[in-house]
């Protein structure tokens, strides 16, 4: 028998899996050629991990970001509704205070 | 450990299996695999987007980019451009039919832009083989606040003020069927689910069922909560083989996580569900067949009263809803029959999914709210006739339905204004026609229809429709005589008044349809033994016009009889005893020189 505390669990720990589909935050990372090159999937790589031991409210995406090679890796912040923040010359250890950074920003997923 | 960062959703449905999905998604493993992104990139096959024309669809997320027509073979461009490095694959997005703009996000496409999607809402978003996924989107909640903190009355009562109609057809208020089942005195009650849907080219319960399946079987078991029933049965036909699956993979789920069986949410309501299985007869879309079928009888109607509620299966009460009607059920309940009730028109609430198809740009499956026109449905969603070519008339309300003329586009589509203007919802096929179309053979295709599936026992619909398609056959051979139109009109009232279902009932309604706004293209078939629509091949004659032909001979060579004569750089001839009117001439003149 289930019951209905039993039922909004599985709810919510289930959204926290599908909030990739119904995004509110965003953190792009940028991957086209020059940014895989400058280390970009490690950015991301790393990004996720991050994100994801926190379980913020924030779905990390792969983008090929029109910027100058000399930035890359590059990370850009879009916030649920529409404000920005770009960072440079990003490394993999420079993304665990980035996402520090916004963590209050963005909040927890439910359940978390 | 994996994190997933992406989900690929890759259209399952009917259209899309058809045209390949499942290499498709054997090909995106195979990619991602190869670029080692299978532990950060999950594929899931979905439910029908409603978008059939364009499929295999493949749906990217978290970004919302929606592919078209994938091919096995794009799979690695798809993982290698988009999924590493970010860029979305132009080539395969949609592209607008007028502005040949291609379009990246799934919202901004027109076919969806002025869609709003209730019955449909999971369709092409979840996983229908994952209960969790259908739970995550607030599925079995409408179920839980229903048996734990609702009377059956005040379920019933809901749903009445929700102002839901039946979209099966009939738009028969749907809290009050439910309330002639609850008050029905029996310790045996049934509710079943009808999805029969026997419509050509309709197939809007079968994505529902293959999309969402879950809320069917969610608001069974309300439905059930509702009216005092402990077992429900969900009548399919075995035409519908992905449908089928899915549903009992759902009930499986639905049993096993304890939202099915006994002492649901730990309460005294206990209901399950079980499925059957028709031969795909039209027939058994009514429900006095449909239930006679259930119950291991070749399934032909029998006469109401007394009514389901009354004396249905096995003789006992019983509630019968379509799928598409069902699956608004769970949405009411969660957030409240007055948010249902703000969309629509004052007597028809809600949305109305329609399977748009016939010459029309885009295909498929379209949920709008009631009171959409048909304008906005053929032109904004649909995207316009092909070619440039004119409308001419669009059918509502499948082979019990009517053709509705240009003159009418601006119809709001609801169940008044429809019958209003001479034609009915129905369960919701809508077929557009162009100005190529000729009506009179439209009316005897579906006349042949019906009365190829007329189950036979009731003579007006037997011999009745039998004899309506004989003269729409001789009329469009070009035999018809003075005084068909009126035996026609003759006939059709007999077997509306007499016949014994709904089937018999409706069956003339395309003939009444069409001679009440193509009354003339009936006359000129039977008096000037003249197709205006140049479709009827008996009543078309070719002749090549001597100013428009340059003699170029491409004519001639095409013409499988040599029924065309005449020197290069001259006007050429048609021999008529010859021609035996397969129009290859016509489609091969590039200057327009052949009429019929």
């Amino acid at each position: 028998m289930l019951t209905v505390a039993e039922l909004n669990a599985i709810r919510d720990r289930v959204r926290k899996q599908l909030s990739i589909r119904e995004p509110h935050n965003r953190l792009i990372i940028g991957v086209g050629t020059v940014g895989i090159a400058a280390g970009a999937r490690d950015v991301m790589v790393t990004a996720m991990q991050e994100v994801n031991a926190r379980g913020l409210d924030l779905v990390v995406v792969g983008e090929d970001l029109a910027m100058p090679a000399t930035d890359m890796p590059v990370v850009k912040f879009v916030s649920a509704d529409g404000v920005e923040e770009v960072f440079t010359r990003v490394s993999a250890d420079g993304v665990h205070e980035i996402i520090a950074s916004l963590a209050a920003k963005v909040g927890t997923l439910p359940g978390v | 450990m994996s994190i997933i960062r992406s989900h690929v959703l890759v259209c399952g449905g009917t259209g899309c299996f058809s045209s390949g999905c499942k290499k498709v998604q054997a090909e995106l493993h195979a990619a991602l695999e190869r670029h080692g992104l299978a532990n950060e990139v999950r594929v899931v096959e979905s439910g029908c987007f409603g978008f059939c024309k364009m499929g295999p669809i493949v749906m990217v997320y978290p970004e919302g980019a929606f592919y078209c027509q994938v091919m096995p073979e794009d799979a690695e461009e798809l993982v290698k451009e988009h999924l590493l490095k970010g860029r979305v694959v132009e080539r395969l997005l949609y592209k607008e039919p007028v502005t040949e703009e291609s379009v990246a996000l799934f919202n901004d496409i027109g076919f969806y832009k002025k869609q709003h999607r209730v019955a449909l809402r999971n369709c092409g978003k979840i996983n229908p083989e994952s209960i969790e996924e259908y739970i995550a989107h607030d599925g079995y909640q409408a179920l839980a606040r229903a048996v734990t903190r609702m009377t059956p009355e005040e379920v019933i009562e809901e749903v009445k003020r929700s102002g839901l109609r039946g979209r099966g057809g009939g738009g028969f208020p749907v809290g009050r069927k439910w309330e002639f089942a609850r008050v029905s005195k029996d310790s045996i009650k049934y509710v079943v689910c009808n999805a029969d849907e026997g419509d050509p080219g309709a197939f809007m319960d079968r994505s529902i069922l293959e999309g969402d399946p879950h809320s069917v079987i969610e608001a069974m078991a309300i439905a059930g909560y509702a009216i005092g029933a402990s077992q429900g049965f969900v009548y399919v036909r075995a035409e519908y083989p992905i449908a089928v699956e899915r549903l009992s993979i759902a009930i499986k789920q639905a049993r096993e996580t304890g939202l099915l069986g006994k002492n649901i949410f730990g309460t005294d309501f206990s209901f399950d569900v079980g499925i059957r299985l028709g031969a795909g007869a039209f027939v058994c879309g009514e429900e006095t067949a449909l239930m006679t079928s259930i119950e291991g009888h070749r399934g032909t109607p029998r006469p109401r009263p007394p009514y389901p509620a009354v004396k249905g299966l096995w003789g006992k009460p019983t509630l019968i809803n379509n799928v598409e009607t069902l699956a608004n059920i769970p949405v009411i309940l969660l957030h409240g029959p007055d948010h249902f009730a703000s969309i629509g028109t004052e007597g028809s609430k809600g949305t109305k999914v329609f399977a748009l198809a016939g010459n029309i740009n885009n295909t498929g499956l379209v949920e709008v709210p009631m009171g959409t026109t048909l304008r906005e449905i053929v032109y904004d969603i649909g995207g316009g006739i092909p070619g440039g070519k004119a409308f001419k008339a669009c059918q509502t309300g499948g082979p019990s339905g009517g053709c509705l003329p240009a003159e009418l586009l601006d119809t709001p589509v609801d169940y008044d204004s429809l019958i209003a203007a001479g034609s009915m919802m129905g369960s919701g096929g809508l077929i557009v026609m162009d100005e190529d179309t000729c009506m009179v053979d439209v009316a005897r295709f579906f006349l042949e229809f019906t009365q190829d599936e007329s189950c036979g026992k009731c003579v007006p619909c037997r011999e009745g429709t039998k004899r309506m398609l004989e003269i729409l056959e001789r009329i469009t051979k070009g035999q018809g005589e003075e005084g068909d139109i009126q035996l026609l009109e003759e006939l059709a009232e007999v077997i509306s008044k007499a016949s014994l279902c709904g089937l018999g009932q409706t069956a003339p309604n395309p003939v009444l349809a069409t001679l009440r706004f193509f009354r003339h293209e009936y006359e000129a078939h039977i008096r000037d033994r003249r197709c205006p629509a140049g479709v009827c091949q008996a009543l078309l004659s070719y002749h090549i016009v001597a100013e428009k032909c340059k003699g170029c001979g491409l004519c001639k060579k095409v013409c499988p009889v040599e029924a065309i004569s005449g020197e290069l750089r001259q006007p050429h001839m048609i021999d008529k005893d010859k021609c035996i009117k397969c129009g290859a001439c016509v489609a091969k003149c590039p200057f327009k020189a052949i009429s019929r």
